[in-house]
């Protein structure tokens, strides 16, 4: 290589590095910053479809951009690098990026359900109740609050994880692996559960355990970007009350925006509605959630200690000056 | 390059999503301390192992057989060219529905991936091979077993030698979708859980383990084709080894 | 003992033979010269039975060949050797029954014949063009092969060593008493090696057969000081 080629090259990798920094959003300051939704397409994000879909954006003097992703983690990521935000997530993924040190504020619960998550099993592989799991082999998603779900359902039914095989698969695949019997259950979040039954029919059962795991599905936003938009955030929260209030006093409306958007069939909906709630609120009982699970997360070696205060990441301004 | 790694992550204003070389590289020591890294490689490599043997295989078979056999090309040949563009990813529904969640099924996904270079590549060198050789053989009195082995396969070398590396590479690539689904060890898995943890640093040094045995298998590879395969190098080959 | 019967053969579009009748007795050298893409190959592959006729008949002692067979020997110019076999594994290639010591004896033998004995076990890589084409010449005639058909063998060799490969495949016919067709660019080559000469002029599908009136065996130089040599190469020289 030619001197003048050796730096030729060394400037153009050092233009490339320079400018991937630059390539960080920064807030714009023009009025009527249109807000950029990383939203998951689940039912568990009832309150940001119905914003939308009926207008309540609109209503409350916000422009919202949607842009659709398959998981809350994913879209955590995108608030995270700069190319949305807002985030809807369970606290899964805001645990683990608590302890990572990422800098996000929770400005919203919008889901909570103590049922979210249940167990479907081969009821022909000699499983009649929990105990029965017991060397069995049980489908999770690994790394997800599914796994935390299902740490718990053993736990409370005195199995230890160590009991059972774990074998992770993606929620689609596990109802695929229990069809074929290489699994003996899975444990994960609707619509999977139901699936997984109407494939199998009379083969398969559902066990329940309400109230031994929360689900919560979360609005996240960069401090940043909350703190240059507090007009545009509070129209946001506003806009979700709007859309709680409209779940509430049309819950087939509701199932039906929601199914026609996330094209799960409305029965299937209907099946699980009763178990789920869609306040707009945000309390200390997300930190005690968070803090379950990020020990969980230490003991398990996914993360290393210390788990934060988890408080600090709750911002509750929103949610209070919100009217009702 | 390290040095600019380093500029940039201290100047990158993401948090702790563009970690230091340094907290990769105690991710790395972590990791192996466990005894996490060991098992982790263990299972990868049997996995892109076990797929490129079977893989390689039977890309060199069915890439001899339609590179010889006009009928045989015209029934499998575009069959394969549909299918070769099939990302590995889109597969894993199908295959645990056949095949399970176990290893084998994941020994048929990267399977599926190596076959298609080697397979094309065979294809190609066997057609290609100067028939001043097959006649020179048959006149000789060669048997077509003769003529497969002795003669056409090592005369197409070059070029299946080239579609077998080329899959090298490819098997690792496969992982990706190998250890999506069913798996509890291997690199991709724990990148996988490192990502949902947002351990980008573990992520990272992941990422460097499956490059250095990607690297390293093929530096194995090709040692192992010099050794076994001397007159390879030498001067006045009759095709130069271009890859597919 | 070769005998060509109304020979027709064409490429798609373009005729290169039509009723070629013409025979080759027992051991005797031919020569065959033209211009290139007159066919001269062609005529090999026809007679090898690689390329089969669209019309007329070979027969090779009494026989129509129609594939290609041990009784006849192939050797071509730069494609001579098979890479990744040593030159013993090349002279013994044609034995079907593998490698007995007698085979190997044999084989041995061949290479000593053709001046390369301490070289067995060399790659071809390893050899200078002379030495492949002598291996070629050993490989071909550990089948003892009736006929032996030669497409420029040489034509890639410097003046000596040509030289002393025609010397060698000379002694060897004479030994063996094998037929040889040779194809060839290099008209002192086909007077010195052979008995006749087809030149396959351009412009038609004719053959003329011309009779190298020299005894055998043959020097080179003295030849050349022949009178008749030179009328013999012009009249070749204006059939091209």
């Amino acid at each position: 290589m030619t001197k003048s080629r050796v730096i030729a090259t060394v400037t153009l990798f050092l233009l490339i590095a320079t400018s991937a920094i630059f390539l960080f959003k920064q807030p714009d300051s023009s009025p009527n910053h249109e807000i950029i939704l990383a939203e998951n397409a689940s039912p568990l994000s009832t309150l940001t479809i119905i914003a939308h879909e009926k207008g309540f954006f609109k209503q409350a003097g916000v422009d919202v951009k949607v842009s659709r992703f398959t998981s809350g983690k994913l879209a955590l990521d995108a608030v995270l690098g700069g190319a949305a935000d807002i985030a809807t997530v369970a606290e899964t993924p805001i645990m683990f990026a608590g302890i990572a040190g990422q800098d996000f504020r929770v400005i919203a619960t919008t889901f909570l359900s103590g049922n979210a998550c249940k167990v479907v099993v081969r009821s022909d592989h000699g499983i009649a109740k929990p105990s029965d799991l017991k060397g069995k082999k049980i489908g999770t998603f690994a790394g997800t609050n599914a796994e935390f779900f299902t740490k718990r359902f053993l736990e409370s039914n005195n199995l230890k994880v160590s009991d059972v095989t774990i074998v992770n698969l993606t929620p689609t695949d596990m109802v695929i692996a229990l069809t074929k019997g290489d699994i003996d259950a899975y444990m994960v979040w609707e619509p999977f559960i139901y699936n997984g039954k109407a494939a199998l029919g009379d083969r398969a059962a559902i066990f329940e355990a309400p109230g031994i795991y929360t689900t919560t599905f979360n609005i996240v936003a960069k401090p940043d970007f909350l703190q240059a938009y507090p007009k545009e955030t509070a129209a946001f929260i506003q806009a979700l009350r709007l859309a709680s209030r409209f779940a509430l006093e049309h819950p087939t409306d509701a199932m039906a925006t929601v199914g026609n958007y996330t094209n799960i069939p409305v029965p299937t909906l209907e099946a699980v509605w009763k178990d789920y709630t869609f306040p707009v609120t945000l309390d200390d009982n997300l930190v005690k959630f968070l803090t379950e699970q990020a020990n969980w997360a230490i003991e398990t070696d996914k993360v290393k200690p210390p788990a934060p205060d988890y408080r600090k990441y709750l911002d509750g301004d929103f949610v209070r000056s919100a009217r009702h | 390059m390290l040095s600019l790694w380093v500029i940039a992550s201290h100047f990158a204003d993401k948090g702790r999503l563009f970690p230091t070389p340094w907290e990769v590289a105690a991710a790395l020591s972590d990791m192996l301390v466990t005894g996490e890294l060991v098992r982790d490689v263990v299972a990868s490599a049997r996995r892109a192992l076990v797929g490129f043997v079977v893989g390689g295989t039977l890309g060199i078979l069915m890439g001899y057989a339609t590179g010889r056999n006009r009928l045989l090309d015209d029934s499998f040949g575009s069959l394969f060219q549909m299918l070769r563009p099939l990302p590995p990813i889109s597969l894993v529904p199908l295959l645990i529905l056949w095949l399970g969640i176990n290893e084998p099924a994941k020994y048929v996904l990267v399977s599926f991936g190596v076959f298609f270079p080697v397979w094309i590549n065979t294809h190609q060198g066997t057609r290609a091979v100067d028939p001043r050789y097959i006649w020179m053989a048959q006149s000789l009195g060669a048997s077509r077993q003769k003529l497969a082995f002795e003669v056409i396969l090592p005369a197409a070398l070059p070029m299946i030698v080239s579609g077998l590396r080329t899959s090298i590479g490819v098997a690792f690539f496969c992982l990706v979708a190998a250890e999506l689904a069913g798996a509890m060890d291997g690199v991709v898995f724990r990148m996988n859980l490192s990502q949902l943890a947002f351990r980008v640093d573990r992520l990272i040094a992941g990422l460097l383990v499956l490059g250095s045995i990607s690297l390293i298998s093929d530096t194995l590879f090709v040692r192992f084709i010099n050794v076994a395969f001397p007159w390879l190098n030498g001067p006045g080959n009759a095709h130069d080894a271009k890859s597919a | 003992m070769i005998k060509v019967d109304s020979l027709s053969f064409s490429y798609p579009g373009e005729a290169i033979f039509d009723g070629l009748t013409t025979s080759i007795d027992s051991g005797e050298i031919v020569s065959v010269v033209g211009p290139s893409g007159r066919g001269k190959s062609t005529l090999l592959l026809l007679l090898a039975g690689i390329l089969k006729p669209s019309a007329g008949n070979i027969e090779i002692d009494g026989v129509t060949r129609s594939v290609a067979s041990q009784e006849i020997g192939l050797v071509f110019q730069d494609v001579a050797l098979f890479l990744w076999k040593s030159v013993i594994g090349n002279v013994l290639f044609g034995r079907r029954a593998g490698a007995s010591p007698a085979t190997r004896a044999r084989a041995n033998s061949l290479i000593a014949s053709v001046g390369l004995t301490g070289h067995e076990h060399k790659l071809p890589s390893q050899l200078s063009g002379g030495m492949q084409q002598r291996v070629a010449l050993a490989r071909v005639l550990a089948n003892d092969p009736r006929v032996v058909l030669m497409d420029e063998p040489f034509g890639s060799l410097d003046t000596r060593t040509r030289w002393a490969m025609q010397d060698l495949v000379l002694s060897l016919q004479c030994e063996r008493n094998f037929t040889i067709v040779l194809v060839t660019h290099d008209i002192d080559e086909a007077i010195y090696l052979s008995h006749r000469i087809f030149a396959l002029p351009k412009d038609t599908d004719r053959l003329e057969e011309v009779v190298v009136p020299f005894p055998k065996p043959r020097i080179r130089e003295g030849i050349m000081r022949e009178p008749g040599y030179a009328t013999l190469r012009n009249r070749l020289l204006e059939l091209q």
